[in-house]
């Protein structure tokens, strides 16, 4: 008895535990990384991350099996020079999003581990302030 | 007493169709203004006339004021360490010599130069397999860091070292910082050399394919090929 009544439990609540856990309230669309030219000691990863709850999410740090350091970083242009922001984090307010692009927001990626092709797919994991962390396949490609 | 009075009018009339002739002959000769209508883009005038300099390409061959010889010239400065801006020029300026290809007809290509503006890092083999990856007929430039500078202040192209954790800058371009993993704070326009070596016009990202390729169909018909 007691084993059927697990099993309703999980037949029933089941579902609701696997949606919580890929509904969160932050989600990532188009993840890319810039295929590294030859020589090149980093490259960059771009995303769009949208914050779909009521408050102020960060995203904290960014890792990867692919690359021995990922930072945050932000180019910003001063009087026609670009400049490169080391970023604590990154905020993303509620309801918003925030754009990783080229010349804007991205990831640093340094000490590459194997060297990445178009076509690739590179796994990153995004951890934020809330908790949540989030694992996201970005393909490689050029530009 | 009519003879008289008849040529003075003639003589009157010589010189007013002479005036006008030369009038509208100034006005058909003369150079027109050139103008761009495109953001980011600025004539400079008077052009800069490059002073002589002596750099190394990517091949370790001698780069100087002959090499800015014969073809136009479209030059940035950067950096290989840079993992967002400079790949990002240069993926774009490579989608402009594409499109240039296939509207140049009888003009002559002009060439891409990639100043590099951190000579400690960037050495004449870096240069070139990083080039490469972009367009095989790019042209990398590095050499001595006194040579870089005062190349580089002459286009108005800057640039500082900095601390990439605080963003703190390192006093004076001609040594290598201390700080591992510096960073190099750049300017981002391309510029357009003529054939003849003067610096004449610039322009600022974002480089958008028909807006490069239309800025220099200008200046290549007003200063020639």
């Amino acid at each position: 008895m007691k084993r059927i009544l697990g099993l309703l439990a999980i037949m029933l609540f089941g579902p609701l535990l696997v949606t919580s856990s890929l509904a969160g309230d932050i989600t990532v669309t188009d993840p890319w990384v810039r295929e590294a030219p030859p020589g090149a000691k980093a490259t960059a990863a771009y995303m769009t991350i949208s914050n779909t709850s009521s408050r102020t999410v960060q995203l904290d740090s960014a890792a990867s099996a692919d690359f021995g350091m990922i930072e945050m970083h932000r180019t910003e242009m001063h009087d026609g020079m670009a400049h490169m922001k080391k970023q604590t984090g990154i905020r993303i307010e509620a309801g918003k999003n925030v754009q990783l692009k080229p010349g804007d927001f991205h990831l640093m990626l340094m000490q590459p581990r194997r060297s990445l092709k178009t076509g690739d797919q590179c796994a990153l994991q995004l951890l934020f302030d809330n908790g949540e962390s989030i694992a996201v396949q970005a393909l490689v490609r050029k530009q | 007493m009519s003879t008289i009075v008849n040529s003075g009018w003639r003589i009157g009339l010589i010189i007013t169709i002479s005036m006008a002739l030369a009038v509208t002959g100034a006005f058909l000769l003369r150079k027109p203004v050139l103008h761009i209508d495109v953001p980011g883009a600025r004539i400079l005038s008077p052009p800069v006339r490059v002073s002589p300099f002596s750099l190394l390409d990517q091949r370790g061959q001698l780069f100087s004021n002959e090499r800015l010889a014969g073809n136009w010239t479209l030059a940035t400065v950067g950096f290989t360490y840079c993992p967002d801006i400079c790949p990002t020029t240069l993926s774009e300026m490579s989608a402009v010599f594409k499109k240039m290809e296939t509207v140049s007809g009888a003009f002559k290509m002009p060439r891409f130069v990639f100043f590099s503006v951190d000579p400690f890092r960037d050495t004449p083999e870096v240069l070139e397999k990083y080039l490469a990856y972009f367009r095989r007929d790019f042209i990398g430039v590095t050499g001595a860091p006194a040579a870089i500078q005062s190349l580089a202040n002459e286009l108005g192209l800057h640039y500082v070292y900095s601390d990439p954790e605080d963003g703190q800058l390192v006093d004076g371009v001609l040594q290598k910082p201390a700080i591992e993993d510096y960073a190099v704070i750049h300017s981002t326009s391309v510029v357009f050399i003529t054939p003849t070596g003067e610096m004449v016009a610039t322009m600022a990202p974002p480089f958008k394919t028909d807006e490069v390729v239309s800025v220099f169909e200008k200046l290549r018909t007003h200063y020639g090929n």
